[in-house]
């Protein structure tokens, strides 16, 4: 105890900022592991994804403004994904063509199989798409946070979210399911 | 009451789904789907698909033991020593060579997310080896027994090349192939005008049942399904309906 008052007093505030910011982010490691696996559609470039985030964060800790931890790393690990897409081509997507009204079938819900199917109608969607299902769908977020935390507007998110549902049904629908069989 | 319902958009009906609209919009548009079936159906149909994509992920939202240190890491403060620094980065190594090989690190969706669906394995193997005039296959059908021994000692389970003979097609032979991650069996066979049709046996790591799908690439049919501890593909260039009677037959024979 050799430091003096004013030395210690700084460090136990900067103990206390950093303790609720790490925190913060330990809780929410897994939904930004989810996230980026489903941005990156990898279970190696998710982990990736979701280190370089955090370096970001932690790097950038002082630019926080103290609330909603949640948007702002969902916000880096968006443009980091979006900056990592510009410079790699990534595996050909699959562009289904843009049809209206088709139903999704989904014959056999807990069936192995459609979910492959639905797990690779979700790869094959444009990453734009996919990031504002992701969003709203899975992370549970309102348009109005999908669109402040991707700096487009509510309607763009709508309109995404349709086209998003729209393919979806397309590319579940592109290969048919029949209920032959089993024990019939 | 009595008022009947404004136009609702198509936004406000997924906005509806996605459990977005304020309590009198969520009134407005309940009245809308009331007197508009097929459009309940569809938003009926995207929530389950809703909870379809969140089932699909959530095994993924999970925290790891190296979380803290990846954090503690990134501050390059000295919260991390050396020791625990090598620690990180032999759990990390550990994981890229689980994630590589497929070992260790439990993939959630089976290899499901990832690998090569069976079907497009199946499409791509048929347009490869189908118009092979003189290799069609590694082991001909003159040697049938030792080709289906040789088959179920690399897939690792007993199988059978089936009879397909009362569906007018004979053994042309097989060939080892890659399907789901490891071995696969791909049998083919031809019929009298010597249209080829191939049977791509998959052994895939636990027992499934699945219903029959079928998978279409331009001219290509395929049907698959899952049964047991292996995966099957039956693909040609052929009506859905033999298709599906040569899968009928295929079922028959690997039962019991």
């Amino acid at each position: 105890m050799s430091r003096g008052p004013d030395g210690e007093k700084d460090n136990t505030l900067e103990m206390r900022e950093q303790t609720k910011f790490e925190h913060g982010m330990l809780s929410l490691m897994p939904s930004l592991r989810r996230y980026a696996r489903s941005l990156t559609r990898s279970d190696a470039d998710g982990e990736d994804l979701l280190q370089d985030c955090v370096e970001k964060a932690l790097s950038r800790q002082t630019q926080w403004s103290g609330s909603n931890l949640k948007a702002w790393t969902f916000t880096i690990m968006t443009n980091l994904y979006r900056n990592g897409i510009k410079r790699a081509a990534r595996a050909p997507l699959a562009p289904f063509e843009d049809a209206d009204s088709i139903p999704a079938e989904n014959a056999y819900p807990g069936d192995p199989l459609e979910r492959r199917r639905l797990a690779a109608a979700l790869d094959g969607l444009a990453p734009d798409f996919r990031t504002v299902l992701m969003l709203v769908v899975v992370e549970g977020m309102s348009y109005r946070e999908t669109a402040n935390l991707l700096q487009i507007p509510e309607g763009t998110v709508m309109s995404r979210l349709a086209r998003a549902r729209r393919q979806l049904a397309q590319a579940l629908q592109s290969s048919n399911v029949i209920p032959l069989r089993r024990s019939e | 009451m009595n008022d009947k319902p404004k136009t609702v958009s198509e936004y406000e009906l997924h906005a509806y789904a996605d459990d977005q609209l304020a309590a009198d919009d969520m009134v407005r548009v309940e009245q809308w789907l009331d007197a508009h079936p097929e459009d309940a159906e569809r938003v009926c149909r995207w929530q389950e698909q809703n909870i379809a994509i969140r089932d699909l992920y959530e095994p993924y939202a999970l925290s790891r033991s190296e979380d803290e240190a990846l954090l503690y890491a990134g501050h390059g403060k000295q919260r991390l020593n050396a020791s625990k620094s090598r620690q990180v980065a032999a759990a990390a190594a550990l994981f890229i060579l689980g994630t590589l090989t497929g070992l260790s690190i439990p993939s959630f969706l089976g290899s499901a997310a990832t690998a090569t669906p069976i079907y497009e394995q199946a499409s791509e193997a048929y347009s490869l080896y189908a118009p092979e005039v003189r290799h069609p296959v590694e082991v001909w059908a003159d040697e049938k027994d030792h080709l289906v021994q040789w088959l179920s000692k690399r897939l690792g389970t007993k199988i059978t090349a089936p009879d397909l003979s009362a569906d007018g097609l004979s053994l042309v032979g097989g060939r080892l192939i890659p399907a789901e991650g490891s071995a696969g069996a791909l049998l083919m066979y031809e019929d009298k005008s010597g249209e080829r049709f191939t049977v791509l046996l998959a052994r895939i790591p636990e027992n499934e049942e699945t219903a029959f799908m079928f998978d279409k690439r331009g001219p290509i049919q395929t049907l698959y399904w899952m049964d047991g501890p292996l995966a099957f593909a039956i693909t040609g260039e052929t009506s859905r309906e033999t298709l599906r009677q040569l899968a009928d037959s295929c079922y028959r024979q690997f039962q019991g």
